[in-house]
């Protein structure tokens, strides 16, 4: 071992660029897999181990409306089949409200209770953090306000509710499984005891409600419990309405942004990890071109061709582990800003700490990667005679065409040189074509999320169609709300709209989106596979609930409400990542066959062409129909309440994949061009000698590289736009996306492109300038 | 004739770990337009060192060499890559040609630096191989194809493209067999013939006659020189001059 180990020490100083070079490649991968795996493994888990902590690994039901009849023992005595036990308390529960939130409105569920929240023995309500000497009028708000809505303990927060304002001083936040997420079903609210007994005492009338904390038997699947208590609440009071929250809905809802992330960066780290492999295998092809004397020499004195391999594994298995060791160091340092945009997006308080498995596999994964792709280039140094290497190798020029002839070259000297340039380093070009290509496509990736998570949401993620604002108002005013807004030329797409439970069997549901007009709707691609219902007996259902249960399109499918029952045609797949991927879209006339719409509460969507133009439209209608307009929406606030959360992770994104795209190619541009400097000396000092200045020689290496990199930017530019989404589709797919088709900004594409050409061209003339440290004397003279 | 170079107290110092070498100490010589002057000396003499820095491919340590008016030593990098551009031409004793490129490439890439027009240069090019014996059918070939000869006049003919003031010879023979040397030696004579000044360094002495003024360097600086007049195949008497010459300098 010590031959090989001396071997080694000789190979580093030999390639201490190429070493430093690889070492940073490794660096960025290892941080890269290390944030992946731990956001995966640990932090993507937290939500559920903070459930499980707080004895919430049961579910909640929320119950309001007409409560007569609704008690603890009633509610146990109708479940006790699949409950466990249950607990339960009075609370407020004013439906969804508009909320301050990250400098917008966030419209929710939202529950009001007071310190008994904190003494639960199910479901349990934790502080986080709060100020104890905050006495009197305070509020105890959701850890996310703080995390990601911007407010700190002893703020004044402000709502309005039924007209009113209240305002409370910040206390302190707390962390509740089901209310807490702006991802989830709603929030709550715990306020002073004062405060609560008046506010109760002013909305009891019609926000009294009944909240059940309860734990299942083990053998009971959530999903049918929720449609049997539902039923059985309804058959003891038709009037009573209620809400079930599922576990597993509201931990899917909780950690999904966590495992995107962890998706997404896997998915660049995989990218990146592919470009480490083209560099390292060029890596050693150069060594074994550049050091063949010393190998001869080497073999000539007894060694081996495994002595020589063992060197080199160990020299690239040692920087695997140096770069995976310090790469963990880097992916430890900037976890907790990861951590802060997974807590941001849980609302579940999370701290970084050791994870043993994902820091042992990202150093596994790094090292193991690196001595295959040592394993596999290194087998030809077996075929090298010593003497041949001695004698440097036969040359291996191709003689068979010279591609650009001088005397019929159209273009200038230089290009044309730059072109001979690159056509004799082909291999090198083909490394920086695929290489630029993974880092043109890695781009486009987070342009998408940028453009569509921060920039512009489309609404048709949420509700499948664009639409500005929704107008929700009673029965009794419906069809005039209807002619009004039909009546307004600066609408369009006015579309009845009702959220409808879909019972399948005992066992599931289906959250349905009842549509007037599915035919006109505005975004026809909302099947991503057959078409959209056009018949009363037709339905669309989501991807996923069919894959679920083998439904195919053409089958029929059997939905209950009540005593109700009807078997509708699918006509096609619709995507959501809402509602666990269970969602349905039905008309007006196929939805009265299990419910009795016309005499149900109505909401109107409409679009129009911006935000200030949907708020005029809504405060008309609350102006014009007063208190028969239940809720208004504008979806350009609710969006951007829901989204400030997604905003810093798609910046991020965006900004990391840039900062990874710029580290990248300045290390290959780097790597290839030292080598390329290195095996062309003798060339740069005869162009020297003949009176090329350095300046003209940097020109025209950089240049000679810019080929493969225009070629790169064009067809991965062209590639990236049409396999971005299918790609994210493939991706997502167990989240309920199968095809997905967000909009990519062209322009921000030829920015990119532009981008890579110019920092590509920029980086390579800087590395180039090295040709100005070779001077044609002492290269002739061979010193 | 004219002078197309000259050096005051040209001196040139190598620092090696610490360590001072003076390879050339105060030398003071003229290169005169049309000579075929011949630099010789001893190994180690400072020959190749004085050649490369008269051509500008290497910087004095102190002194000024004036070439055809300009002070070169005053130049920068890429000042004398401007300069040795246009007024010099190189034959080095291993070719040096550009493997990848083809014979006729090889001369272009020279001449296409000072003259845009294409077509000119390359009638000239054609024009300078077939002068040096290198027929259209290895115009396309790339140096690895030929011989060392042909590949040692393809770098005369790029040398020349230019038309230099001077062309450097640094023993332009010396990885080539006698024969195959006599050619590249008559190639260069008639190029001096035809008028084009050459400074030629060598240590081989029927090299050496194919000059008509020799240079002795010794120990760093110049030992002496001899004027034979031009060159003529079998003039006993001239070699003979030659032979007295260096064996006053203990050759």
């Amino acid at each position: 071992m010590k031959k090989e180990l001396l071997l080694t020490k000789s190979n580093f100083h030999k390639n201490k660029g190429s070493s430093i070079g690889l070492l940073i490649l490794c660096v960025v991968s290892a941080a890269l897999i290390l944030i992946s795996l731990m956001l995966l493994w640990d932090a993507y888990p937290t939500a559920r181990t903070e459930a499980q902590r707080l004895r919430a690994t049961g579910g909640m039901a929320l119950l309001d409306g007409d409560l007569s009849g609704i008690d603890e023992e009633t509610l146990f005595d109708m479940w006790q089949e699949d409950v466990k036990t249950l607990e339960t308390y009075h609370a407020l529960f004013p439906g969804a409200v508009e909320m301050p939130f990250a400098d917008n409105l966030l419209e929710k569920g939202l529950v009001i209770h007071n310190s008994e929240a904190f003494h639960t023995e199910m479901n349990r309500t934790d502080i986080v953090c709060s100020d104890e000497t905050v006495t009197e009028d305070y509020i105890y708000l959701p850890y996310q306000f703080y995390v990601s809505g911007g407010y700190k303990i002893g703020d004044v927060y402000s709502f309005e509710l039924r007209g009113e304002t209240y305002s409370y001083t910040v206390k302190g936040f707390h962390n509740n499984t089901y209310m807490g997420c702006s991802n989830y079903f709603g929030m709550l609210f715990i306020i002073d005891d004062v405060n609560y007994a008046r506010m109760f005492d002013a909305l009891k009338a019609d926000s009294e409600a009944v909240v059940v904390n309860y734990e299942l038997k083990e053998t009971v699947r959530p999903a049918g419990f929720k449609l049997r208590a539902m039923n059985s609440v309804q058959a003891k009071n038709s009037k009573t309405e209620m809400e079930v929250l599922l576990y597993e809905d509201a931990i899917y809802a909780k950690g999904v942004m966590a495992l995107l992330l962890a998706v997404v960066f896997l998915a660049i780290a995989f990218i990146v990890i592919a470009v480490v492999v083209l560099i390292l295998g060029n890596c050693i092809s150069n060594y074994i071109r550049e050091n063949l004397k010393s190998i001869g020499v080497w073999k000539a004195i007894g060694y081996t061709a495994s002595n020589i391999r063992t060197s080199l594994f160990l020299l690239f298995g040692s920087i695997a582990v140096f770069g995976g060791v310090i790469g963990i160091g880097v992916g430890y340092l900037l976890m907790p800003a990861m951590a802060q945009l997974v807590v941001g997006q849980m609302g579940v308080p999370y701290t970084v700490s050791f994870d043993g498995p994902a820091t042992l596999a990202a150093i596994f994964f790094e090292v193991l990667f690196v001595l295959l792709v040592t394993a596999a280039v290194s087998r030809k140094l077996k075929s090298i005679d010593p003497i041949v290497a001695l004698r440097d190798g036969v040359a291996a020029h191709n003689f068979k065409k010279d591609h650009v002839r001088l005397e019929q070259s159209a273009l200038p000297l230089h290009a044309s040189l730059a072109m001979k340039t690159m056509l004799a380093n082909k291999k090198q070009n083909v490394i920086t074509f695929i290489a630029s290509v993974l880092l043109i496509f890695i781009c486009v990736f987070g342009l998408l999320l940028y453009e569509n998570f921060h920039v512009n949401f489309p609404i048709n993620f949420i509700l499948l169609e664009n639409y500005g604002g929704e107008v929700y108002v009673d029965n009794e005013s419906r069809e005039e709300v209807r002619a009004y807004l039909e009546s307004r030329t600066d609408i369009t797409h006015v579309r009845m709209h009702k959220g409808l439970y879909l019972n399948c069997g005992d066992e599931d549901a289906l959250w349905a989106f009842m549509l007037g007009d599915v035919i006109g709707m505005n975004n026809q691609t909302a099947c991503y596979k057959g078409r959209l219902p056009r018949y009363d007996n037709e339905i669309a259902i989501s991807g996923k609930f069919a894959s679920d249960y083998g439904y195919k399109i053409g089958d029929e499918i059997t939905f209950q409400n009540g005593n109700r029952s009807f078997a509708y045609l699918i006509t096609g797949f619709v995507q959501t990542t809402n509602n666990l991927g269970k969602e349905a879209v039905l008309s007006d006339a196929a939805a009265k066959h299990l419910y009795d719409i016309d005499n149900m509460d109505m909401g109107y969507l409409f679009d129009c062409d911006d935000q200030e133009c949907v708020q005029i439209v809504l405060d008309d209608c609350k102006e014009r129909f007063g208190g028969h307009i239940l809720s208004v929406t504008s979806f350009y606030e609710l969006i951007g309440g829901v989204m400030s959360v997604f905003q810093v992770s798609a910046l991020l994104i965006l900004v990391v994949i840039c900062a990874i795209a710029v580290i990248v190619v300045t290390l290959i541009l780097s790597l290839l061009i030292r080598a390329l400097i290195y095996n062309k000396r003798k060339d740069y000092g005869i162009y020297k000698a003949l009176g090329y200045t350095s300046g003209s020689l940097i020109l025209q290496t950089a240049l000679s590289f810019m080929p493969s990199v225009i070629l790169a930017v064009i067809i991965g530019s062209v590639a990236a736009y049409h396999v971005t989404n299918p790609y994210l589709s493939f991706v997502l797919q167990s989240f309920g996306l199968m095809r997905c088709a967000f909009p990519i900004p062209i322009g921000g594409v030829v920015m990119v492109g532009i981008g890579m050409i110019v920092v590509s061209f920029v980086i390579a003339v800087l590395q180039s300038c090295k040709i100005r440290k070779i001077e044609a004397y002492r290269m002739l003279v061979g010193e | 004739m004219k002078n197309v170079i000259e050096t005051q107290k040209l001196c040139k110092t190598f620092s090696n770990g610490g360590v001072q070498q003076h390879i050339l100490k105060n030398i003071n010589l003229e290169i005169r337009e049309g000579d075929f002057t011949v630099i010789m000396g001893a190994s180690g003499a400072g020959k190749s060192t004085l050649l490369y820095a008269l051509s500008g491919m290497d910087k004095p340590t102190l002194g000024s060499i004036d070439f055809d008016g300009t002070d070169i030593t005053k130049l920068n990098a890429d000042e004398l890559a401007l300069f040795r551009r246009k007024h010099c031409g190189f034959v080095f004793q291993q070719v040096y040609l550009v493997d990848s490129m083809s014979v006729l490439d090889n001369v272009l890439a020279a001449g296409l630096l000072t003259n845009k027009n294409r077509k000119e240069v390359a009638e000239r090019a054609k024009q300078l191989l077939r002068s040096v014996d290198i027929g259209e059918e290895m115009w396309n070939k790339f140096p690895a194809q030929i011989s060392g000869g042909e590949a040692q006049r393809v770098g005369i003919a790029r040398a020349l493209i230019n038309s230099p003031a001077l062309v450097f010879a640094d023993e332009p023979t010396g990885a080539l067999n006698s024969q195959i040397g006599k050619d590249v030696l008559d190639v260069l004579t008639k190029c001096n013939h035809d008028g084009q000044s050459i400074v030629m360094v060598t240590h081989d002495i029927r090299s050496a006659r194919r000059g008509n003024r020799i240079i002795y360097i010794e120990d760093g600086k110049v030992a002496g020189n001899v004027e034979l007049g031009k060159y003529v195949a079998g003039d006993k008497e001239r070699h003979q001059q030659l032979n007295d010459f260096l064996s006053s300098k203990g050759w």
